[in-house]
C-alpha cells in the first residue's frame, strides 16, 4: 500500500487556527476539574484563549499552506480580528449572563471557542472543501449552543429549528462543491477560478454549483429568501449566543461569500442581477418586517436580516471599495449589535423568558447609563451620526455609486430610513413613561467591562474612522 | 456638564447659562473681528478620513457668522426660560441642550460636506430626546415623528452628497468633499453635470432641506412636536433654530446646482407662498398659542425660501434677515406663552382676557414682539420680508405674481396674531385669569430682545453690512455657474 503523502504545513499560517483549536480541546478536559458553581473560571480561561488567539495574529505570517487549502493575508488577518474580538466580548457576556438564568455549563465556552475556530478557518480557507468543514464546525457548535438552555423549550425549539435548516444550507453547498469541483476539476479557490469552464454542459455545472455554494452561505447570513428561521433561532436561543451568532457567523458566512465571488472575477456581472434583487429583498424584508415586532429579540433580528442586505450591497459591487465598505459594515455592525444584545441581556428576566420592546418603558429613570448605551446601538444600526453605523452606511452607498448603480443607492436609502423608523421608536420608548419595576438593575463588572469597550468602539470608530479604514486600504 | 452633582440644580443652570453666554460672547467676537471680504475665514482644517477626501474642516463667512450668532443668542435664552423646568432629571436637560447648541454651531461653521451632514443629524437627536423626556401629551409619538421625518429626507441627502463628490471625482480626479472647492468647480466650468442628474441630485437635497425647513407640504412634524414640547418653552427657543435646511439652501443646493434650482425655483416658490398662507390659514384656527406660534414660524419660513429661491443678492440678504427675526421675535414670544403658561390657563389663548391690566409691562413688550412678527415697518420683521419680497420680485425665476400672494401672506398673519394678542391681553380681566407681572429678569430679558429687534428694524446695516461681500461673491458664483453650458 501506497504511503499517504502528506502535504508539508506551515505552521505560522494557521497560528490562529491552532490555537483555538487546540486550547477549545484542552479546556474540554480542563472544565473537567473545575467544580460547578465556579465555571466563570473556564469562561476566563477561554477568554485568555482568545487574548492570545488575537495577539498571535500579529505574528503568523501571510502565505498558504495545506496544498493550498488555508491561506493568510491581511484580509484574513483583520477579519480573523474581528471575529475573535466578537468571540472574547460574547464570552465575557455569557459569563455574567448564563448563571444568571442558571445555565452553568463550562463546555459554552469551549463551544464558543470552537464556533469561532469554525469563523476562522472559513475567513482563512481557500479551498472548497475547508469552506465546508468552516461552516460545519461553526454550525455544529452554535446548534448546541442555540439549545444549551434545556430544558427550555423554546430553546431547544430553536436549536432543533437552527439545525434542520442549517442541514439544508449545508447541503446545498456540498452540492454546489460536488458540481464545481465535477465541472473544474480543482479545489482550491485560485485553481477553480483559473479554470472556469468557457462553454459547454461543464460551464452550466459550473454556474449551478456557484449557485449553490452561495446558497448554503445564503442561509448562515440570512440573506433573502433564506432567512425564515432567523428570528426564531435568535428569539429561542439563550441571548449571549444569540449575539455571538449574530455578529460571528455573519462576519464569516460573508467573507466566504466574499471568497466565492472572487472565484468568479469579471464573471461576476453574470450574477450580478440576481445578487441586486437579493440585497434589496433583504433590506426590504428585514426593515418592513422589523417594524410590527414587539419582542426585543425578533426586531433584532430582522434588523439583522436588513444589515444582512447593507453588506451585500457592498460585496456585489465587485470591486476594492465595495469590498473594503463592506468588511467596515461588518466590523461596526459587530460592535454596535453587541452593545445592543449587551443591554438585553442585563435587562431581561432570569428565567430567561422572551423581552417585549414595551419593557423597555422608563429605563432611562431606572438605569441612564445602559439607556445610553443602548441608544448609541440603536442609532448606530440606524446609521446617525456620530456612530460607527453612520460611516458604515456612507461607504457603502459611495460605493455602490462608484460601481455605477446610483439608483441602488436610493434603494438603499430608502431602506436604512424604513429602519430609521423602528429605531428610533424603539430609543424614544426608554426616554418616555414610568418604568413598572423600579429596583436598578446591577450591572456584573465583566458586563461592565464589555459593555464600556464596544460603546467606546462605537463612538470611535464613528469620529475616527479612519483606525478601521486605513486597515482595509493596506489589506488590498 | 454630567459631572455636576445631581441634586444641584441651580448650580448647573448656572454652568450651562455661563458656557453659553460665553459662546455668544466669543461669537460676537468671531463677528466684530470679521474681515468684510468674501470667501470663509478663521478657517481650520483637520484630515479626516484622507483616502476620500474629508476633512474636519470649519470656518465662517459673513451668512453663517449671524447664524451662529443666533443660535448662541437662544441657547442662553432657552436655558433662561427653562428655569421654570422643575420635574425630570436636570443635568440631562442641560447637556442636551448644550448638546443641540453645539451641533447647531458645528453646522453652520462646517465647510466639509460631510462634516455639515454630521451636524445635520446630530442636531436630531438632542432636540427630539428633548421633546421625549420633559415633554407633554403626545411626546413620543411627536418626538418619533420629529426624528424620522427629516431622518428620512438627509438620507436622500447622503445620498445626493454621495452622487456629487462621485460626479467630481469622475471629471476632475479629485475626491474632495469640500464645499469651497466644490462649488468653485461648478461655478467655473471644471464640473460639468449632466442635465437630469443635476436635477436628481438637487432633488436629494431638496427633499432633505425642505423637510428641515419646513415648507408646505413637508411641515407636518412641526406643529405636532410644538405641541408636546415643555410649557416654559425652552425646547421651542431652542427648536427655532432647527433651521439650518434653509442655511442648506444657501450654502449648498443652490451654489452646487445653479440650473436645477433656477428650474426649480418657481415650484418652489408656489409651495413657499402655499406655505405662507396656508400656516396663516390654520394658525388663525389655532388656540394652543404655542402651535399657532409654530405655524407663525412656518410662514416666516415661506419668505426665507421666496428670497433663497430668488437668487438675488437682495432676496438672499432679506431671507437670511428673516431668519435671524423669526429667532428673536418668535423666541421673544415663546419666552411670552411661556410666563403665561404658567398660569391656569395653560396654553390656549381664550383661558385669558384683559393680562394688560394686570401685566401691562410684559404687555407693551408682546406687543412689540408681536408687531415686529406681523412685519409693521421701524421693527425688524418689516425690513427681512420686504428685501425677500423685492428680491423675488425682481428675479427672473419668479416674479411679481408670487409677491401679490406672499403679501395676502403678511395680511392674515397680521389677523391671527393680533386677534391673539387681543384675547390674551385686552378685554376685562376677570378673577380667574389675572396675569401677574412677570419678573425683573423676564422683563429685561424680553426688553433686550425687543432692543435688538428696534435696531435691526431701523439700521439693518449692522446685519447687511457683514454679510454683504459674501452675498455679492454668492451670487456672482451663481449667475457665473448658470451660464456654463
Amino acid at each position: 500500500m501506497a504511503q499517504i503523502a502528506l502535504p508539508s504545513i506551515d505552521y505560522s499560517v494557521i497560528l490562529q487556527l491552532v490555537i483555538i483549536f487546540g486550547s477549545a480541546t484542552a479546556l474540554l478536559i480542563v472544565d473537567l476539574f473545575v467544580p460547578a458553581g465556579r465555571k466563570r473560571i473556564t469562561a476566563l480561561l477561554a477568554f485568555a484563549v482568545t487574548v492570545v488567539a488575537l495577539v498571535a495574529g500579529q505574528y503568523s505570517t501571510a502565505g498558504t499552506t495545506l496544498a493550498g487549502a488555508v491561506s493568510y493575508g491581511p484580509m484574513s488577518q483583520l477579519v480573523n480580528i474581528i471575529i475573535l474580538a466578537a468571540t472574547a466580548i460574547s464570552i465575557l457576556l455569557a459569563s455574567d449572563a448564563l448563571p444568571k438564568q442558571g445555565i452553568e455549563r463550562g463546555e459554552t465556552y469551549i463551544l464558543m471557542l470552537l464556533a469561532s475556530g469554525g469563523m476562522l478557518l472559513l475567513s482563512q480557507g481557500s479551498s472548497v472543501v475547508m469552506l465546508f468543514l468552516g461552516l460545519e464546525l461553526l454550525s455544529i457548535a452554535l446548534y448546541v449552543l442555540t439549545a444549551i438552555a434545556f430544558p427550555r423549550l423554546s430553546s431547544e425549539e430553536a436549536g432543533l429549528k437552527y439545525l434542520i435548516i442549517g442541514a439544508f444550507g449545508a447541503g446545498f453547498l456540498v452540492f454546489g462543491i460536488a458540481l464545481t469541483f465535477g465541472a473544474t476539476g480543482y479545489l482550491t479557490l485560485s485553481e477553480i477560478a483559473t479554470h472556469i469552464p468557457t462553454s459547454g454542459i461543464e460551464r452550466g455545472y459550473f454556474w449551478v454549483g456557484v449557485t449553490l455554494m452561495l446558497i448554503g452561505f445564503g442561509y448562515k447570513v440570512s440573506l433573502v429568501p433564506f432567512h425564515m428561521w432567523t428570528p426564531d433561532v435568535y428569539q429561542g436561543a439563550p441571548t449571549p449566543i444569540t449575539a455571538f451568532m449574530s455578529v460571528g457567523s455573519k462576519v464569516a458566512g460573508f467573507v466566504a461569500i466574499v471568497s466565492i465571488l472572487q472565484i468568479l472575477g469579471t464573471e461576476l456581472l453574470v450574477l450580478r442581477p440576481i445578487l441586486i434583487g437579493v440585497s434589496i429583498a433583504t433590506m426590504a424584508v428585514g426593515s418592513i418586517v422589523a417594524i410590527s415586532q414587539t419582542s426585543i429579540k425578533r426586531m433584532l433580528a430582522y434588523s439583522s436580516i436588513s444589515h444582512a442586505g447593507f453588506v451585500m450591497l457592498g460585496v456585489l459591487s465587485g470591486d476594492a471599495n465595495g469590498l473594503q465598505a463592506a468588511i467596515f459594515y461588518l466590523a461596526a455592525y459587530t460592535i454596535t449589535n453587541l452593545a445592543a444584545f449587551a443591554v438585553v441581556m442585563l435587562l431581561e428576566a432570569n428565567d430567561g423568558s422572551d423581552m417585549s420592546i414595551a419593557d423597555l418603558t422608563g429605563l432611562w429613570q431606572r438605569h441612564p447609563w445602559l439607556s445610553v448605551v443602548m441608544s448609541l446601538a440603536l442609532l448606530s444600526l440606524a446609521g446617525v451620526p456620530p456612530t460607527a453605523g453612520f460611516f458604515a452606511k456612507f461607504l457603502i452607498i459611495t460605493a455602490v455609486w462608484q460601481s455605477g448603480l446610483a439608483w441602488l443607492a436610493v434603494a438603499a436609502a430608502v431602506a436604512s430610513a424604513i429602519g430609521a423608523f423602528f429605531y428610533v421608536r424603539c430609543m424614544l420608548q426608554m426616554y418616555s413613561g414610568d418604568s413598572e419595576t423600579s429596583e436598578p438593575t446591577r450591572i456584573p463588572l465583566t458586563s461592565m467591562i464589555a459593555m464600556i469597550v464596544v460603546t467606546v468602539a462605537i463612538i470611535v470608530v464613528g469620529l475616527a474612522p479612519w483606525t478601521i479604514t486605513s486597515a482595509l486600504a493596506l489589506a488590498q | 456638564m454630567l459631572l455636576t452633582p445631581r441634586q444641584a440644580t441651580g448650580m448647573q443652570r448656572s454652568i450651562a447659562g455661563l458656557v453659553s453666554i460665553i459662546n455668544l460672547v466669543l461669537a460676537v467676537i468671531v463677528c466684530v473681528s470679521l474681515a468684510p471680504t468674501a470667501g470663509y475665514q478663521m478657517v481650520e482644517q483637520q484630515t479626516w478620513l484622507p483616502a476620500m477626501g474629508l476633512h474636519y474642516a470649519v470656518g465662517v463667512d459673513g451668512i453663517s457668522v449671524w447664524l451662529v450668532i443666533l443660535a448662541t443668542l437662544m441657547t442662553p435664552l432657552a436655558i433662561f426660560a427653562a428655569r421654570q423646568q422643575t420635574d425630570g432629571n436636570q443635568r440631562a436637560f442641560y447637556a442636551l441642550l448644550l448638546l443641540l447648541a453645539s451641533s447647531l454651531i458645528g453646522a453652520f461653521v462646517a465647510t466639509d460636506l460631510l462634516l455639515f451632514y454630521v451636524f445635520f443629524e446630530l442636531t436630531l437627536i438632542p432636540t427630539a430626546l428633548l421633546i421625549a423626556l420633559y415633554g407633554v401629551g403626545e411626546r413620543r409619538a411627536a418626538a418619533t415623528k420629529f426624528f424620522v421625518y427629516p431622518f428620512v429626507g438627509s438620507v436622500f441627502l447622503l445620498v445626493s452628497i454621495a452622487g456629487l463628490v462621485y460626479v467630481n471625482w469622475q471629471q476632475t480626479g479629485v475626491m474632495t468633499f469640500d464645499s469651497v472647492a466644490l462649488s468653485a468647480a461648478i461655478a467655473n466650468g471644471t464640473l460639468k453635470i449632466d442635465e437630469n442628474l443635476e436635477r436628481l441630485l438637487f432633488a436629494g437635497f431638496f427633499i432633505a432641506f425642505a423637510i428641515k425647513t419646513p415648507i408646505w407640504p413637508f411641515h407636518t412634524w412641526m406643529p405636532q412636536a410644538q405641541a408636546a414640547t415643555p410649557d416654559n418653552g425652552s425646547v421651542d427657543i431652542a427648536g427655532i433654530l432647527v433651521k439650518i435646511g434653509a442655511y442648506g439652501f444657501i450654502r449648498f443646493a443652490i451654489p452646487f446646482f445653479p440650473h436645477a434650482s433656477a428650474w426649480a425655483a418657481p415650484a418652489v416658490a408656489i409651495l413657499a407662498v402655499i406655505s405662507i398662507i396656508y400656516s396663516g390659514i390654520i394658525a388663525f384656527g389655532q388656540r394652543d398659542m404655542k402651535v399657532l406660534l409654530s405655524y407663525a414660524t412656518i410662514s416666516h419660513l415661506g419668505f426665507v425660501m421666496l428670497g433663497i429661491f430668488s437668487q438675488t443678492a437682495e432676496g438672499m440678504s432679506g431671507a437670511i434677515l428673516t431668519m435671524i427675526n423669526s429667532g428673536i421675535t418668535t423666541g421673544a414670544l415663546f419666552l411670552i406663552v411661556g410666563i403665561l403658561a404658567r398660569q391656569p390657563g395653560g396654553r390656549i389663548a381664550d383661558n385669558f382676557s384683559g393680562a394688560w391690566l394686570s401685566a401691562p409691562r410684559l404687555g407693551s413688550l408682546a406687543l412689540v414682539a408681536v408687531f415686529a412678527s406681523i412685519g409693521v415697518p421701524g421693527l425688524n420683521g418689516f425690513i427681512g420680508e420686504f428685501l425677500a419680497l423685492q428680491g423675488a420680485w425682481v428675479s427672473p425665476h419668479i416674479g411679481f405674481t408670487f409677491v401679490v400672494f406672499a403679501v395676502l401672506g403678511i395680511i392674515v398673519s397680521a389677523a391671527y396674531l393680533l386677534r391673539m394678542y387681543r384675547t390674551v391681553f385686552m378685554g376685562e380681566v376677570s378673577v380667574t385669569s389675572a396675569v401677574p407681572e412677570a419678573s425683573k429678569s423676564e422683563l429685561l430679558v424680553l426688553g433686550l430682545l425687543v432692543v435688538a429687534m428696534l435696531v435691526i428694524g431701523l439700521y439693518p446695516q449692522v446685519v447687511l453690512g457683514t454679510m454683504q461681500p459674501s452675498i455679492a461673491a454668492l451670487v456672482q458664483s451663481l449667475t457665473q455657474g448658470a451660464t456654463q453650458p
